[in-house]
């Protein structure tokens, strides 16, 4: 308990000695001197500076310094001491109120140095700690207290190189076996920012004073209050972080899925921003604040690509390209904006400042822009809560930011109001934005959850395809060469990363001639399973057509017949020819790169590719083959290897390439150095010497 | 590969007098391709006769590229009542067009001016 009294001028008081009218009239006169006399008091008393704060009989409560604080704007030792004459009018001095900030008290917007006085007198109760301490809420944003003109107590650090902490809590500070004497603190308040609404500055609720217990049981009592408070956004932190963490672990198991990376970062930049200022860290005010815009930035990002990816608008590339233009931008503005805020800004930095604001402001009307464009999409029920969560809580976020940007000019009130709660639970206040924060959270989960277990199916389904197609083009390509007789035979097959269409078949002719044998080698234009689906009914009808021809015209007619009219729109080029014991080749060519004879194409009509018109016939063209002839064959992954610069192998290449004569996996090779865009396949047949022995050499893909 | 084709329309006389269309490629021409050039191809007039298929800008044609023009000369030999031309081509797919035989329903030019004095 406690006893307070502001000590009063003196009090005139009643004589005895009259009586009667005289009395009457005494009276009366003293009452009108009486009066001035108090008016005159009362002025002497404004003169002298505030009243005297007395606290008596202090025991183990608080006691409030509230009421009336001399106040002086500026900067000078003197100022601390206790015989300084600060009486209201004098030299400067004036009144202020502790339970409010300066801004709000006719100084609105400044910044820099002030002074707060009070005269105080203390006794502790009977039996109580002679000692006192005291408990400073908040003051904007360091401070020094002195006592009787002795330096007792700080927070932070004074200019030239000013640090505070972001979003400190309460401090105390020992006053000692202090009794009757001034209190006097020095307070600095940094340049505004272009949010602050210049209602700021020094206390924001009157000091506390009691025993060092009753202090620090205050303290932690605030303390708890403030952790209390807070265990929604420590749970929201919590649950965000883990959402990060595991997207981030998804998106490294599957580099595709684009969408997890961006929610790791729009979680992970949420709960940057959360540890930066939410959680009373030991992160300067300045560090706080700089690194925050980024953050904010990246996380303004993340929500543009992850709505992107959500609305499914990833096909439109000049919004990809603009997006990323934009991105690049708010990084910038942002990053620059946050270096600023690391230094002590000037007039002409705060305005670079404002500046940089306006521009990512401007950007935060971006995300809006990208919901209405993928709501015209008509997406499903998960990406339409995305698309509204996000519309609103950018919207109010963009509303708070833009109208608190400046309101110190402009005094607009409205960005204050979106920031009161809405409601609390269990002391936690839910303000709109925090509401609508956690809705975006929570639909952006489900969303990319759904879209996640859809993207894995599509691949899987694709992933299924193209291993069906591998695998049929692997069971449809030889495995195993026949021996020609005459001749060493050697071939490879190399499939690029996509499926294509080469196929090439040895089949030994069975017409009662000896030794000779038909080779069917071509390319289905495509990919993937249709490619390896034409290959398969190729190959079935070419065996089938060597049962009854063993013409290479012949058969590419049949073949033409059997394909066409399926291959929509595509063709197939083939080669077939025959290749007797003697030398002899006969040749048939339906638009497939001639053969090389030694290092010269051999003369082949130009004709239309298999499958385009019903009724192709096709010429023959026989060649004979010396001993020692290299001939090969070969499909167009070979002729068309390109590097990455959009260079092509090219005919010259190839013919020097075949000068050197070389075998089908040392041709291949060339061409996957080169640079391999297609499949490849090559066959070379040499003619032997008499009594050489005939040989075959086949390079294949392991199945 | 993504196709980036690009066609372009504009009009010309051909030496002989005649109006002359002609449809200019750019970029690569592939399956993904196949859209851009047919729309090209059919959004013509009825009336356009003499038809030049320009490929100065032309980097690369794969296969499935090649089998799009197949099909738009098939189409125009059908009909008899349509000329084209090709001009423009490097001799690398000069030769790959004289191979699938594109030679028999449209004569190859070097370029534009010997393909008006040709047509």
């Amino acid at each position: 308990m406690s006893k307070r009294n502001e000590t009063q001028p003196q009090e005139l008081s009643n004589s005895p000695l009259f009586s009667g009218w005289t009395r009457c009239i005494c009276t009366i006169g003293l009452l009108i001197l009486g009066m001035m006399a108090l008016s005159t008091a009362a002025f002497a008393g404004q003169k002298l500076g505030a009243p005297k704060l007395a606290i008596d009989s202090l025991g183990k409560g608080t006691a409030p310094l509230d009421g009336p604080w001399q106040f002086h704007l500026g900067d000078d030792p003197a100022w601390a001491s206790p015989s300084l004459d600060d009486a209201t009018g004098h030299s400067g001095w004036e009144q202020l109120t502790a339970d409010k900030p300066w801004g709000t008290q006719g100084h609105l917007a400044y910044a820099g140095y002030a002074w707060y006085r009070r005269h105080v007198n203390l006794s502790p109760a009977t039996g109580a700690s002679p000692e006192f301490a005291l408990l400073n809420q908040h003051i904007e944003d360091v401070y020094e207290i002195y006592w009787n003109g002795t330096l007792i107590g700080r927070y932070g650090e004074m200019p030239p190189n000013p640090s505070f902490r972001y979003g400190a809590g309460a401090q105390t500070v020992s006053l000692g076996q202090a009794r009757d004497g001034v209190l006097a603190i020095r307070v600095w308040k940094q340049p505004l920012v272009s949010f602050d609404s210049g209602e700021q500055g020094g206390f924001t609720a009157p000091p506390k004073v009691g025993s060092p217990e009753a202090i620090a049981a205050e303290l932690a009592t605030s303390n708890y209050k403030w952790l209390h408070a807070r265990q929604y956004t420590f749970a929201e932190a919590i649950f965000t972080a883990l959402v990060a963490i595991l997207s981030f672990i998804g998106w490294l198991r599957n580099r595709e899925q684009q969408v997890l990376l961006w929610m790791a970062v729009f979680c992970g930049s949420w709960v940057g921003s959360t540890v930066l200022v939410g959680l009373r860290l030991p992160f300067s005010f300045n560090f706080a604040l700089g690194t925050l815009q980024p953050i904010l930035g990246l996380r303004d990002i993340a929500l543009w690509f992850l709505l992107i990816e959500l609305l499914q608008l990833k096909d439109n590339r000049r919004l990809l390209r603009f997006t990323w233009a934009l991105a690049t931008l708010t990084i910038i503005s942002t990053s620059l904006d946050g270096l600023l805020s690391a230094v002590t800004m000037s007039f002409a930095e705060q305005v670079a400042d404002g500046v940089l604001t306006v521009i990512f402001t401007i950007a935060e009307l971006y995300a809006p822009v990208l919901v209405i464009m993928g709501l015209r999409r008509r997406p499903d029920h998960a990406r339409v809560m995305v698309a509204v969560f996000a519309f609103l809580s950018q919207m109010i976020f963009v509303v708070r930011i833009a109208l608190s940007q400046g309101s110190r000019f402009t005094h607009w009130k409205l960005a204050d109001k979106i920031d009161l709660p809405l409601f609390t639970i269990d002391g936690n206040p839910f303000t709109a934005s925090t509401v609508f924060r956690l809705l975006l959270l929570l639909s952006i989960v489900y969303a990319v959850f759904r879209h996640a277990r859809e993207e894995f199916r599509r691949q899987h389904a694709v992933e299924q395809d193209l291993l069906g197609a591998q695998e049929l083009q692997r069971v449809l390509i030889p495995d195993a060469l026949p021996s020609l007789p005459g001749f060493s035979l050697t071939s490879a097959y190399r499939p690029a990363q996509e499926v294509g269409g080469d196929f090439f078949q040895i089949i030994p002719v069975e017409d009662g001639s000896t030794g000779s044998t038909l080779v069917v080698l071509g390319d289905v234009s495509g990919k993937g399973l249709r490619a390896a689906m034409a290959v398969s009914l190729i190959v079935g009808a070419a065996r089938t057509l060597a049962d009854f021809s063993s013409r290479p015209a012949e058969i590419l007619a049949g073949l033409n017949r059997r394909l066409h009219g399926r291959l929509k729109g595509g063709f197939v080029t083939c080669l077939v020819l025959r290749l007797d014991s003697d030398g002899t080749c006969v040749v048939a060519n339906a638009g497939h790169p001639a053969p090389f004879l030694n290092h010269e194409e051999i003369a082949s009509p130009g004709m239309l590719p298999l499958g385009v018109t019903a009724n192709a016939i096709y010429e023959e063209t026989m060649v004979h083959l010396e001993p020692g002839d290299h001939f090969v064959l070969y499909t167009d992954g070979l002729l068309e290897a390109r590097t990455p610069a959009g260079e092509l192998f090219g005919f010259e290449r190839l013919q020097t390439l075949f000068t050197g004569h070389p075998n089908a996996e040392q041709a291949t090779e060339a061409a996957v150095n080169f640079g391999q865009q297609d499949d490849i396949t090559v066959l070379t047949l040499t003619r032997l010497a008499a009594g050489e022995e005939a040989s075959t050499q086949l390079v294949a893909p392991a199945a | 590969m993504q196709a980036t084709t690009k066609v372009t329309q504009r009009a010309a006389t051909a030496d002989s007098g005649s109006a002359v269309t002609i449809l200019s490629f750019s970029g690569d021409i592939s399956s993904a391709s196949k859209e851009t050039i047919l729309a090209a191809y059919h959004g013509l007039d009825g009336s356009v006769s003499k038809v030049l298929l320009d490929f100065t800008g032309v980097e690369y044609i794969n296969s499935s590229g090649i089998a799009i023009f197949i099909q738009v000369l098939l189409e125009s030999s059908k009909s008899g009542s349509r000329t084209i031309a090709i001009f423009g081509l490097s001799p690398h797919f000069q030769k790959v067009f004289t191979m699938v035989g594109i030679n028999k329903y449209a004569a190859l030019y070097s370029d534009e001016s010997a393909a008006k004095s040709g047509l």
